[in-house]
């Protein structure tokens, strides 16, 4: 159990995949202009990843090493499937919102460098931990830059207004730019507050 | 031998379930899905044509030669019909903007001969300028907007700032709908 708790905790801070390992940016930059949207998609991913991390781990001893990689697309695409058509059964303005970018999750990276490093060398416990822990990860972060994207883009968070009728959004933060500042500022903040941890 | 026999085998019973789940889902959610869309439809016409009683296809093909190039195409055509009486049209459309092609639902009303609503169903416009035209403000402006209306921007339609070419679009949209109905097109 203790194991579980590393793993998971590995996700979410020292190798964050957004913020550290800086795969998956795509869709964090496409998806995150509000935090409808990046709840979402944080949960998409959070499926897809735990669930073909948890199948990969299963047969990891009976997949062949020459055909590993085609196998996990098989796997992660049938997730994949699964979410878009579930969402477009049973949340269409939110498939609608997110698009492209959710038959995408297939070659997200976070999902099959998971799959590639971590599930298909370990037992399904510790691959789940993992899984979750990048998913969470993944969720937290595009959640905080959908956050500061919307309020400051269009002055709203979850399309309640915050700020008083007279205010003009920023066009910067509703245009791409403006999460890659913002994840640039995270990624600062975080590598500094975890130096001066270790002081 | 026994290596690619292992191999194939592998690859074999992954895709046979993969394809037995992915199947499973699909009929599961296939009805959904379908009614979904068909509601959507439904609540988009009945936007585009408020009054509208009975929205049924109709054939675009019965318009005689339509007019298309790279920046506009019919797509369908909806008769609009209210205790069996004629009333008009909706029309969905595709006009190519800033960013791909906007796809448009346009009503028109051909009793009076004025245009009833204008609903944008699919864009890809910069968020925040061009995506504008798919807002309420810039779009109710057509509303009562006669077929015989020169459609000048600038003059009779208020541009959204910052995106000509979205706006172009629309107005494309609604000068090839007129066109049509009072049997110029081409």
């Amino acid at each position: 159990m203790r194991e579980f708790w590393y793993y998971f905790k590995n996700g979410l801070l020292g190798e964050n995949p957004v913020l550290k390992l800086m795969i998956g940016l795509c869709s964090v930059l496409a998806v995150s202009v509000r935090v409808d949207n990046c709840l979402g998609m944080g949960a998409a991913v959070i499926f897809v990843l735990t669930c073909s991390s948890l199948v990969i781990s299963l047969i990891r001893n009976f997949v062949p090493n020459e055909v590993r990689i085609p196998i996990f697309i098989v796997v992660i695409s049938t997730f994949t499937t699964i979410v878009d058509l579930v969402m477009k059964a049973y949340l269409p303005p939110l498939s609608k919102a997110m698009g492209i970018f959710i038959p995408l999750i297939v070659v997200n990276c976070i999902i099959m460098a998971r799959a590639e490093a971590f599930a298909s060398r370990k037992p399904p416990l510790h691959a789940v931990a993992d899984a979750l822990g990048m998913g969470v990860g993944y969720t937290l972060v595009i959640t905080a830059i959908g956050v500061v994207r919307e309020l400051f883009g269009y002055g709203e968070i979850l399309s309640h207004p915050v700020f008083p009728e007279s205010f003009q959004g920023m066009m910067a933060m509703i245009l791409p730019p403006g999460a890659f500042l913002l994840i640039g500022i995270y990624i600062a903040i975080l590598n500094w507050s975890l130096r001066r941890g270790k002081r | 031998m026994t290596k690619i026999l292992r191999v194939a085998l592998a690859l074999t019973v992954v895709c046979g379930v993969a394809a037995l789940a992915l199947s499973f889902v699909y009929v599961v959610t296939k009805e959904r899905i379908a009614e979904e869309a068909k509601r959507e439809l439904n609540e988009a016409l009945a936007v585009v044509f408020p009054g509208g009683e009975n929205f049924a296809p109709f054939d675009l093909a019965s318009f005689g030669p339509l007019p298309e190039s790279k920046e506009f195409k019919f797509l369908e055509a909806y008769a609009v019909t209210k205790s069996g009486k004629q009333q008009g049209f909706v029309f969905k459309v595709a006009s190519t903007g800033y960013g791909g092609p906007i796809v448009l639902l346009v009503g028109v009303d051909t009793e009076k001969g004025v245009f009833t609503g204008i609903k944008v169903l699919e864009h890809q416009e910069t968020p925040g300028l061009g995506s504008n035209v798919a807002g309420e403000g810039f779009l109710s402006q057509f509303l009562g907007k006669p077929l015989t209306d020169s459609f000048t921007i600038g003059k009779d339609v208020q541009a959204v700032s910052g995106a000509t070419i979205s706006t172009r679009a629309v107005v494309r949209a609604c000068v090839n709908v007129a066109e049509l109905l009072r049997g110029e097109g081409k």
